[in-house]
């Protein structure tokens, strides 16, 4: 039987050719194995991806050399129609691989290209929403949904072409550990049972261990490792090549701050509740505090409010019901307005950016310098974004973003800092940075609030935690 | 945004439950009308319709519509009296158009609302629309799903950097902001737009043949109807 996929000596020159993506990579991949592809940011994932269902240089401009065959037949000998059927894939973003208008068109919208058969689409919908845990929310549009339940859409879209091969870019990124588990169980059980080729590129390489039977480190464009997964537990294995832990954080968050916690409460939310207009209740009956010094952690399934609430205490959105104070001052509720001291930083920083440079985007939100004071020991030198100081921000790659936009919310001092899914796009190394400098923001006396599904950041050991249920509207 | 769990079935109501091609017929009468109307009586009964039907497609009050209604004829009356003023133009020579442009956007946004992607592309694989064809309204119907959700994205990033310590005093540091979000805007656009590309790529989108759908079915009589009345009116209005 021939591999899944093969490529032999791949190079890839990515723009213009001026940036080098990949260096001579060879990977085969038989059928039924299930390949961890993993590595730092910028290691090449997922333009590898890209190459391997011939989207270089087809839709995204760059030029490869070296050879990369499909079931035995080479990519570049197959028309455009023939590779949905040898490879699935499933990107990053799973916002931008939504064509359809719910759920069920989204996982529709594949087997109704290749024009199979109503009955024939309506089993595999069916399949593809089971294995996701979708089935509730079939009929959901998909501007309504949370940024987890759009990465299962668009993996059911996926899951409903059959192919022979899957390749899923981060494909748990966004999901909770249920779901993360459940899908990953599915995927081993589709190589197993039915022979599919599952190649899966993660930073949570906790997985990889129980669900891949093979684990490849991939280190500036080349491969650094190929072998089977249980070299992750060797020590110095991650550190050495920049991977998260399987075993989780290392670092502990939360130190308790001087100030007397019980009188100083940064923000209080009291039962706070949450619905979009015409829509069922997102949050009901809600209950924190954020201490000063204090990291407090917003968990919950895809779907539960995690974001929403993170969004009305940092006054972006107002509550439908309930109270929020901050440092001891009653919030209006009727109108969201700018909640001063506090610093958001959400899923998509981009929008925040106004600046041509790095360092004057970083440094347009020191407060310090607003007050006339020195600029502070720059956080751009260690969140690791010093040597691209004079790039413009919207050029830098998805994980360079969100550090700037942490490194620019920190320079604004603020009393509480809020993170949507801070681990998004970090590896292990950005990863280890990221919590040092949260570290000495919160024993400095700065309070901390995060939302999270990703068991390395759920794992820390935070002051205080907030689990939220499976809200109606999912 | 709205949060339901009701059946698209449910939130479209009749506007939705019509035909594709139904609609597709609809939207190219509404379009030849309102270019071929000569009367005000006309151009006006092609907006209550238009209007009318765009409220069906988001099933309640129309309020969006209204206030981009109101919104252009505000504009179109300050920029046509000024224009009056200084060079004395006629009024009503921008208020045809400002009418034109009003229904035809009105009538874009109710099929939009009103036709899924995947049906949108079924019914235009239908009448023989090449797949090239077929991907680029499907991209279109997307790209106004995309727009919007960004537009959310940019405005909440706005408000961020409201709580910033630094805001931009002065008209021109407010403008030299606004272009930096709008490149932000663009930038995004274009990225996400080449996503969904690539998305659409390896779901298929390019595979000849037939494309099924789930959708699938005869036009019903109501279908019938509904397009034939349609486009009764439509040529109706374009001969009164």
């Amino acid at each position: 039987m021939p591999a899944a996929f093969q490529v032999d000596n791949l190079r890839c020159w990515l723009g213009g050719g001026e940036v080098e993506a990949l260096r001579g990579v060879n990977l085969a991949v038989k059928a039924g194995e299930v390949v961890f592809v993993v590595g730092q940011s910028g290691s090449g994932k997922s333009t590898l991806v890209r190459c391997l269902c011939g989207l270089i240089p087809r839709v995204f401009p760059g030029r490869i050399s070296g050879s990369i065959t499909l079931n035995g037949a080479p990519l570049d000998t197959l028309p455009p129609c023939e590779i949905p059927r040898r490879v699935g894939v499933v990107f990053q973003d799973p916002a931008s691989q939504l064509l359809g208008e719910t759920v069920e068109d989204e996982a529709a919208f594949g087997p109704e290209n290749l024009g199979l058969p109503q009955a024939e689409i309506m089993d595999r919908i069916d399949w593809a929403l089971d294995v996701l845990g979708l089935g509730g929310l079939r009929h959901r549009r998909d501007q309504t949904l949370s940024l987890g339940e759009k990465q299962k859409a668009a993996l059911a879209s996926v899951l409903a072409l059959r192919p022979p091969l899957l390749v899923l870019d981060e494909p748990v990124s966004s999901l909770d550990e249920t779901s993360a588990l459940t899908l990953l169980d599915h995927l081993s059980l589709l190589a197993r049972e039915q022979g599919t080729g599952v190649v899966v590129l993660e930073h949570r390489t906790r997985y990889a261990p129980r669900h891949a039977t093979r684990l490849v480190v991939l280190r500036q464009g080349t491969i650094a490792y190929d072998g089977p997964p249980d070299a992750i537990h060797e020590k110095r294995f991650c550190a050495s090549l920049g991977l998260r832990s399987p075993h989780g954080p290392t670092t502990k968050t939360g130190v308790p701050a001087q100030a007397d916690p019980l009188t100083s409460k940064v923000a209080v939310a009291e039962d706070i509740s949450f619905a979009y207009p015409g829509g069922p209740a997102v949050l009901s009956g809600v209950n924190v505090e954020i201490l000063p010094g204090k990291g407090t952690i917003v968990s919950g399934p895809n779907g539960s409010g995690k974001t929403t609430l993170l969004k009305i205490l940092a006054g972006l959105l107002s509550q439908t019901h309930g109270h929020v104070w901050l440092d001891g001052h009653l919030r209006s509720g009727r109108r969201p307005g700018p909640a001063g001291g506090i610093a958001f930083v959400g899923q998509e920083p981009v929008y925040t950016f106004r600046q041509n440079e790095v360092e004057e985007e970083y440094l347009s939100w020191d407060s310090g310098r607003a007050n006339g004071q020195p600029p502070e020991d720059c956080l751009l030198d260690r969140l690791h974004l010093g040597h691209l100081r004079h790039r413009h921000p919207l050029s830098l790659s998805e994980g360079e973003k969100r550090r700037l936009s942490v490194a620019a919310a920190l320079a604004a001092r603020p009393r509480m800092l809020v993170l949507d899914e801070p681990s998004v796009a970090y590896d292990g190394y950005h990863l280890d940075q990221l919590w040092r400098v949260l570290d000495e923001y919160m024993n400095n006396g700065g309070a901390l609030l995060v939302a999270s599904n990703d068991p390395d950041v759920l794992g820390k050991d935070w002051s205080a935690r907030l689990d939220l249920a499976p809200s109606r509207a999912s | 945004m709205r949060l339901d769990d009701r059946s698209p079935q449910q939130l479209g109501g009749a506007a939705r439950r019509l035909d594709p091609r139904t609609k597709i017929l609809i939207l190219l009468s509404f379009c030849a009308a309102t270019f071929l109307a000569q009367s005000w009586t006309g151009l006006l009964i092609l907006l209550a319709v238009a209007l009318a039907w765009a409220a069906f497609a988001s099933r309640g009050i129309p309020r969006r519509h209204l206030r981009f209604v109101l919104g252009l004829a505000v504009l179109g009356t300050v920029v046509g009296v000024a224009l009056a003023r200084i060079w004395g133009v006629p009024l009503a020579l921008f208020v045809a158009p400002l009418v034109r442009i009003v229904i035809l956007v009105l009538a874009g946004r109710a099929f939009f609302l009103s036709t899924p992607a995947v049906q949108l592309a079924w019914a235009m694989q239908k009448m023989h629309c090449p797949r090239r064809v077929v991907f680029v309204a499907v991209a279109a119907r997307s790209l106004f799903g995309l727009v919007t959700s960004e537009a959310q994205l940019a405005r909440e990033g706005s408000r961020i950097r409201a709580t910033g310590p630094f805001q931009s005093r002065g008209t021109k540091a407010r403008a030299t902001n606004l272009w930096r979000a709008f490149v932000a805007f663009c930038a995004r656009l274009f990225l996400r737009a080449d996503q969904m590309t690539a998305a659409a790529e390896v779901r298929g989108i390019s595979c000849p043949g037939p494309r099924t759908s789930i959708h699938a079915g005869r036009p019903r009589l109501g279908d019938v109807l509904a397009g034939a009345a349609c486009c009764a009116v439509a040529v109706l209005v374009s001969l009164v």
